[in-house]
């Protein structure tokens, strides 16, 4: 299910070109055994799990020889539940070395989800092969992981997935299970979309490269799902299917599940959108203006409150240095105070003599 | 179930959204008015404060003056001394005259006319 969910959460990037390939990649899941990608893609653990060695191998599928060499898988594919797993194991075998060769040719060039779509759908079930730990060809396997172990250190550390990196995902897938149509087909049977058991570290990027082509261009990623019309057809199936049960039920199933995709509604799903952009831009730029005012309003506040600090403060200089002036000056009257008790007395002689004068004139 | 996870990432974002948005909006804005609610509790104190002390001040200036004002009679007091102490020396001068004077008058009350003119004079 996660595949729809990621196609539907990454922006696409040439809508037309993924529109072209849809198609094309549709009807061969015709007989669609494509099942167990869908559950690959169900978790991103799950996805991760995966393995990431297989998601190395760059989608080959541009070259018209690959591709023919995947609509022989394709169709080797569907009968891989039926007890022709020699055979599928042995064409399977047979298309394998076509892909490592076309695969560093590709690997260089960013391929596009185009062509890699009918890989892809042919790459899913032999990527699952390996999942399913099978007996059968086992130097095939290792053959085949060894590959892409290769490739995966030569893609460059699946961190930061370049152009061509996203074109890995499914060539490894083919690679990994070339030689596994018995694998396949008992994985398969058993209906198990389990990711192969090797454990390979994936990142997210790896597990989506599975599943599209990934792009990162600074900080904006774009991601080109394969077979979105597919996988959404498979997602709306009834999810207690096992995955992989069979190519013709399994199809017959999943192709009458939904209709089309509507292009009116996506066009509206993008005007909305930038309305909610524009709407939200609105509403940032409103909150920083109220922000802006309450701010310049608690400036004015709080400066007048510094105002009323500072003034303060200059009334209580002002009024201790009038206490010490004054104390400066009562000790200056008390100093000045000193001379006279002995000018009042004699001033009280002054007074006795006056009367004694006084006395004798009279 | 791709429905669900599809349906699953919308509303997260527009949850995380909207708390961003929330805290955008909300802490700066507590935060301003607790300031201008301090500011404007604390600031009537501070006002009477300064009034208080401004009053101080003034009470302060004014016995400031008085003091000085004592100090200035002070230093014209004791700037007097001097007269005080002429007034002083004259007044003995006079008491020793009138003493004289008397003395004199009672010697001459056996002769005094002869001698009274002239000391009246």
């Amino acid at each position: 299910g996660g595949a729809v969910g990621a196609a539907a959460r990454r922006t696409w990037r040439g809508s037309e070109g993924s529109s072209q390939q849809r198609p094309c990649v549709v009807t061969p899941p015709g007989h669609a055994p494509f099942r167990p990608p869908a559950n690959r893609r169900a978790g991103t653990p799950r996805a991760a799990r995966l393995s990431g060695g297989h998601s190395q191998s760059p989608r080959a599928g541009r070259r018209s020889g690959p591709a023919s060499a995947n609509r022989k898988r394709h169709k080797q594919s569907r009968p891989r539940p039926l007890p022709q797993a020699a055979q599928s194991a042995r064409t399977q075998t047979r298309g394998a070395p076509q892909s490592p060769s076309p695969e560093p040719a590709v690997r260089g060039e960013g391929a596009g989800p185009a062509a890699a779509l009918a890989s892809s759908a042919g790459q899913w079930r032999g990527k699952r092969t390996p999942g399913g730990h099978a007996p059968e060809g086992p130097g095939a396997n290792r053959r085949r992981h060894k590959q892409a172990a290769a490739a995966r250190p030569r893609g460059g550390g699946g961190a930061l997935p370049a152009r061509h990196a996203g074109s890995r995902s499914l060539e490894a897938l083919s690679l990994a299970a070339g030689g596994t149509g018995a694998a396949a087909a008992a994985a398969a049977a058993a209906g198990r979309p389990q990711p192969p058991p090797e454990g390979r570290r994936a990142t997210l990027a790896s597990a989506l490269e599975l599943e599209g082509t990934v792009l990162r261009e600074g900080r904006l990623t774009q991601f080109v799902a394969n077979n979105l019309e597919r996988r959404i057809r498979l997602s709306g199936a009834p999810r207690g299917e096992q995955p992989g049960p069979g190519p013709g039920p399994g199809a017959g199933a999943g192709a009458s599940s939904i209709p089309a995709i509507d292009p009116g509604a996506l066009q509206d799903v993008v005007a909305l959108a930038g309305q909610v952009a524009a709407q939200v831009d609105e509403l940032l730029r409103a909150v920083h203006c109220g922000l802006q005012a309450l701010t310049a309003l608690s400036v004015g506040c709080i400066q007048t409150y510094r105002d009323g600090v500072e003034s303060l403060g200059e009334a209580a200089d002002l009024s201790i240095r009038a206490m010490y002036a004054l104390v400066a000056r009562c000790e200056e009257l008390d100093r000045a105070m000193q001379p006279v008790p002995a000018l009042a007395k004699r001033i009280r002689d002054m007074k006795g003599t006056l009367e004694r004068l006084e006395g004798l004139c009279k | 179930p791709p429905e669900q996870e599809m349906a699953k990432p919308p509303a997260p974002l527009t949850d995380k959204f909207t708390e961003s948005m929330y805290v955008l909006a909300n802490e700066p804005s507590v935060a301003l008015y607790r300031l201008q609610e301090h500011v404007r509790r604390s600031l009537p104190e501070l006002a009477q404060h300064k009034s208080d002390m401004q009053s101080w001040e003034e009470q302060s200036q004014g016995a400031i003056y008085t003091v000085e004002y004592a100090c200035s009679a002070i230093k014209n007091m004791t700037d007097s001394s001097v007269y005080f102490k002429s007034i002083d020396s004259l007044l003995k001068h006079a008491i020793a005259m009138k003493d004289q004077l008397n003395a004199a008058q009672g010697r001459s009350t056996v002769a005094p006319q002869a001698k009274n003119p002239p000391a009246s004079s």
